[in-house]
């Protein structure tokens, strides 16, 4: 790609709100600069909520592995096969696993915990049993030590910190703060950046680093002299905290993006007077959700951050755009009425295709916004390095199913994974006895562990296990269909 | 109108030796609001105190008789490790800083306690609102910034507990709501220095008096030669207030600020031997648990006395406590985490099915705060009324109208009994657009009854929420439940709760026809309880849990849950010692909200803690 062909790209991709124009020169410039290069893997996990419409989502009989159609009436993946809206489509970047389990053990709307750590749900907690892959890979492992914030948790509508509401949790599963307002977003993401030559705001800059790495010092020592009085089931908590630590000290160390990539302008405020949800919050979802998209895209590509979650919230109110009805929850995903193809094959039958339609279109929203984010790190140059995880909570919302949970990566991960493709994963249970009990012989999961270990192992990380599991054959080894 | 205290007299009464009755209900009257009057009930003497001879808990032989007259529990203090159960720390060799403070410190565990029950050595991170109210005492303003921090974690629905923890995301909060608290310090105020050319020795002044209202405790060396540091180097190139400054924003991002200690004095402890807490940390966690603040001078000067060290010294700066405004908020807070009424913040309904919800959630929730105040402020206290008082309290006469009533105020209403029949607890355990028999039933069962009800999905069934109906009414589409044998198991229970409460919709309107039909609230409760029976309705199954044992049991196991931080399997023994104190209360205490908190902190559970 020429020069100039990447900045028509750029621009392009830059949404409304965030210009500032050094921003983008500074942007450009690190674009251009790494075009060819490999570039670090980074990792994203998304959440949508209410499962899937499996009839409008699944294979066609049409379809093979690496030639589908996405284009059909009431297709949720739309959004991957739509140029017109997104620039191109992203059809050869996306691979759809149907069949993924997620074994939680526990609520369908407790699930969402499970997905990136594997683990099921300690219900007298509420909380998973291992650290989630964003964090093990990011801290435990190391691989966001390198960037100004190893990782960063966001979320619409809900800074709630239950299992059901979070993506993202650190050593023993300890949920992990999440940002709901983009405004926070940007100051954990850009503050401390320094732009420009002028003296006096180098100086003060300087000033702010001295002074705030002497708080640092402080804290860190006074932090590790009550460490040594704890045991080490105590010592835990204060280990996050001393990782929270070296988090902001990287805001005062000067970051070698800094010369390339600068603070880029606020997201406007004004656009989310609201932002949680059942405290009128709702109706601001949509631009909560795209200017986190935005946000985090250009993060990725200034390097600011290799691990993120974003936990997308449900669209229920009152003339919400998809006109779906103001209760969301108990207007489409309860009255979700599936066929066999819903419902795993049971009960057997035709099911009422009048509700499978709105719950497909309130699944297509959710992936317009996982092409929205497609679209903006493709312009950005950063799309093939990455890797978005995108699932949900529950296969069918009306039976509350955390098997055959609706996944899709999408991105490219430097070639890791063999994208562009359709994926039938084994069914759970013979056909004699189609709900088989998670205990019973028959019952043959393909648990998402296996899709963590794989990723990880993309990641460098040797790993054959992710996740906790009675039986650890459930949490052991790799999903061979991946790589093709 | 009277204010109503007697009762809270005569608690106070057995717990305050002194006799400072008057002054204590004065101040309570004065925090609480009560509805007016002058205040009754006089001074007694010593009446029935609960020090010494009364009804000792552990006696020697470690039964407990609850001998003869005594009111509330007695808990015997002195140096009583004849059985040798405990090794206690001999309080030498402290490394801990203000050693001569130290001196009432060794709180001697009372026979018959098993160390084994105590909750292990632990920190424990301020929770918002608690990081809020020592900043403000800190810096004597009134900024909140814990308020926009991410939300406590919770466990059991409580916000006090020790899962929270310093995360990327609250650290960077803290740390910038540090920045901008010092930004706005008065320096002149807080570190006035008459003679510049001393500055240094200012410094050094500041930080060791600042330092311990920070830290709660006074600073150790290494911590005031590291606060010298930072005051060095925000001084150095700038000015003596912006080393201040530096100081204090270095402070607020402390573990000393940030978490609060329960780890006794340091002195080695063998494993599983009971550890004392220090009279610093018995101020801390008393004042945290009861003001959800830190302590004030007079709490810090009785715990260097010793005097939180006997469960009377504890019982009387409880009720002295309790008397603030600050303590009225944190209880009332217990109730509603327990019942899960607090939650009305987080929900929405379906505008197009309840259309008055939005404009009516505010009073709902003032509702629950203004009766839990009255309850304990103008009458009994005590979760049987909680449960089934035919009053409460609203402030806006829109919701009286939708209790079928008129005005504002304390109204009566005869037909809808205590809590659970109030829009606040009906609109939360609810569905935004219907009833939710299922989520009331459950939560009643599982907090209210302490009925172990699984998850479905532990056990493997597929849930089926029933679908919409226009020509069936709730109770038509729930009941299926009962009819799979699978289900009925636990759903016969759940269901007996669920849909006596079924003349409420979705925000607590009452109504008598659904779908066209009448309204079924009729249940038979058969679930093993102390008040299985037939009832009619909502009312009549509040009032029959009012009076059962096993729900007064039920809200004892959530006081402590609340109060010790702590519920999973961990503090499974503990919770078992916990009601074995409260149990030993006289039967018409044992319902008492203050007295069941109370309890927990006169007991060693409070005071000790288990060596790792």
């Amino acid at each position: 790609m020429n020069r100039n062909k990447n900045r028509r790209a750029f621009l392009r991709a830059v949404g409304a709100g965030f210009a500032t124009l050094p921003f983008f020169r500074l942007i450009e410039n690190s674009y251009a600069q790494s075009a060819g290069d490999m570039l670090p893997l980074k990792f994203i996990g998304m959440y949508h909520p209410h499962g899937i419409a499996a009839e409008h989502w699944v294979m066609r009989a049409s379809d093979t592995e690496t030639n589908f159609d996405l284009s059909y009436a009431n297709c949720p993946l739309q959004p991957f096969d739509d140029a017109a809206t997104y620039g191109k489509s992203f059809k050869s970047k996306i691979m759809v696993l149907e069949g993924v389990d997620l074994l939680s053990s526990a609520n369908g709307h407790s699930t969402a915990g499970t997905i990136l750590t594997g683990s099921r749900i300690d219900g007298s907690k509420d909380q998973p049993q291992n650290s989630s892959l964003d964090q093990f890979l990011a801290v435990e492992k190391g691989l966001g030590a390198d960037t100004r914030l190893g990782s960063i948790a966001l979320a619409v509508g809900t800074s709630n910190l239950t299992a059901g509401e979070c993506l993202s949790f650190g050593p023993g599963g300890a949920p992990l703060s999440k940002i709901i307002d983009p405004s926070e977003a940007f100051k954990q993401l850009f503050a401390g950046f320094t732009a420009g030559t002028d003296p006096a705001a180098l100086a003060k800059a300087e000033r702010d680093r001295v002074t705030g790495q002497s708080v640092i010092d402080f804290v860190r020592a006074d932090v590790n002299r009550l460490r040594t009085r704890l045991a080490p089931e105590e010592q835990a908590k204060l280990d996050q905290h001393l990782t929270a630590l070296r988090e902001i000290e990287k805001q005062f160390a000067a970051p070698a993006s800094s010369a390339i990539c600068t603070v880029p302008g606020k997201p406007d405020a004004t656009q989310f007077p609201k932002l949680q949800r059942y405290n009128g919050g709702e109706p601001y979802f949509d631009a909560i959700t795209n200017a986190h998209i935005d946000l985090l895209a250009q993060a990725l590509a200034c390097d600011i951050t290799r691990f993120a979650t974003l936990y997308m919230a449900d669209l229920s109110y009152d003339n919400n755009p998809l006109k779906l009805p103001a209760d969301n929850h108990g207007g489409v995903a309860h009255t979700y009425a599936a066929s066999s193809v819903g419902s795993n094959g049971s009960p057997v039958g035709d099911g009422t295709p009048s509700t499978w339609v709105p719950l497909a279109q309130f699944n297509r929203y959710a992936y317009s916004k996982v092409a929205r984010l497609m679209q903006k790190l493709d312009a950005l140059g950063v799309l093939d390095s990455t890797l978005i995880y995108c699932s949900s909570d529950m296969g069918n919302p009306a039976l509350h199913s955390t098997r055959n949970v609706p996944t899709v990566l999408a991105g490219g991960l430097n070639g890791k994974f063999k994208m562009g493709r359709r994926i039938k994963l084994q069914p759970d249970c013979p056909s004699t006895d189609l709900w088989c009990s998670e205990n019973s012989a028959t019952f043959t999961p393909v648990p998402n562990s296996k899709l963590l270990v794989s990723i990880a192992q993309a990641f460098g990380v040797a790993v054959n296990s992710f996740g906790t599991q009675p039986d650890t054959k459930l949490t052991t080894g790799t999903l061979a269909q991946l790589t093709g | 109108m009277k204010c109503a205290l007697s009762k809270m007299n005569d608690t106070m009464r057995r717990f305050d030796p002194r006799g400072g009755q008057l002054a204590f209900a004065l101040a309570l009257c004065a925090a609480w609001g009560c509805s007016g009057g002058s205040i009754t009930g006089t001074p007694s003497g010593s009446g029935n105190g609960t020090a010494g001879a009364g009804g000792a808990l552990a006696n020697a032989g470690g039964t407990r008789a609850n001998a003869g007259t005594g009111n509330g529990v007695s808990f015997p203090t002195a140096g009583v490790n004849a059985g040798g159960a405990t090794s206690l720390p001999s309080g030498g060799g402290t490394s801990l800083p203000g050693a001569g403070a130290n001196a009432g410190g060794s709180t001697p565990l009372p026979m018959g306690v098993d160390p084994l029950t105590l909750i292990p050595e632990r920190i424990r991170r301020l929770a918002n609102a608690e990081f809020d109210a020592s900043v403000q005492v800190l810096t004597a303003t009134a900024q909140s910034p814990g308020q926009a921090f991410a939300p406590d974690a919770r466990q059991d629905g409580f916000t006090l507990n020790d899962a929270q923890r310093v995360d990327n995301v609250t650290a960077k909060q803290i740390f910038a709501a540090a920045t901008d608290i010092s930004a706005a310090l008065d320096v002149t105020k807080a570190a006035p220095c008459a003679d510049m050319t001393k500055s240094d020795a200012c410094a050094r002044a500041f930080i060791a008096s600042y330092g311990q209202k920070a830290y709660r405790r006074p600073l150790s060396s290494d911590e005031s030669a590291g606060l010298f540091t930072v005051y060095q180097t925000g001084e150095k190139g700038a000015t003596y207030a912006d080393g201040i400054r530096l100081v204090v924003r270095a402070l607020i991002n402390s573990a000393g600020f940030l978490y609060l200690t329960e780890l006794g004095d340091g002195a080695a402890a063998a494993t599983g031997t009971a550890v004392a807490l220090t009279p610093y940390e018995l101020a801390s966690s008393l004042a945290y648990l009861v003001t959800n603040a830190p302590p004030d001078d007079q709490l810090l000067a009785d715990a260097l006395a010793g005097a939180l060290a006997t469960p009377e010294g504890r019982a009387t700066a409880f009720w002295r406590l309790i008397g603030t405004a600050s303590a009225r908020d944190r209880v009332i807070r217990v109730v509603r985490e327990w019942l899960g009424v607090d939650r009305l913040a987080i929900t929405d309904k379906d505008a197009t099915a309840y259309p008055a919800f939005a404009g009516l959630k505010a009073a709902m929730d003032a509702e629950s705060v203004d009766f839990i105040t009255s309850l304990i402020a103008d009458s009994s206290g005590n979760i049987d009324e909680l449960l089934s008082a035919n009053w409460t309290k609203v402030n806006d006469p829109k919701l009286a109208q939708l209790y079928g009533a008129s005005g504002s105020g304390r109204i009566t209403l005869p037909t809808r009994r205590g809590i659970l029949n109030q829009a606040a607890f009906l609109s939360v355990f609810a569905h935004a657009s219907e009833s939710g028999p299922v989520l009331r039933g459950v939560d009643m069962a599982r907090r209210v009854a302490c009925i172990d009800i699984p998850s479905p999905t532990t056990l493997n069934i597929q849930v089926i929420p029933p679908l919409p109906d226009p020509k069936k009414t709730t109770r038509e589409r729930f009941q299926v439940h009962a009819t799979d044998a699978l289900c009925a198991g636990c759903h016969d229970t759940i269901d007996a709760f669920g849909f006596a409460f079924e003349e409420y919709d979705g925000m607590g309107q009452f109504r008598s026809m659904e779908a066209g039909k009448a309204v079924d609230s009729s249940v038979v409760l058969k679930a093993g309880t102390d008040f299985d029976g037939s009832y009619a309705d909502g009312n009549a199954l509040s009032i029959a849990m009012s009076k059962s044992a096993q729900v007064r049991t039920c809200f004892a196991r959530h006081m402590f849950r609340a109060s010790a931080g702590r519920s999973d399997s961990s503090v499974t023994g503990t919770e078992q010692a916990f009601l074995s104190y409260w149990q030993a209360l006289p039967a018409d205490q044992q319902g008492n909200i203050l007295q069941t908190l109370l309890t927990f902190v006169q007991s060693p559970l409070f005071t000790h803690r288990r060596a790792p």
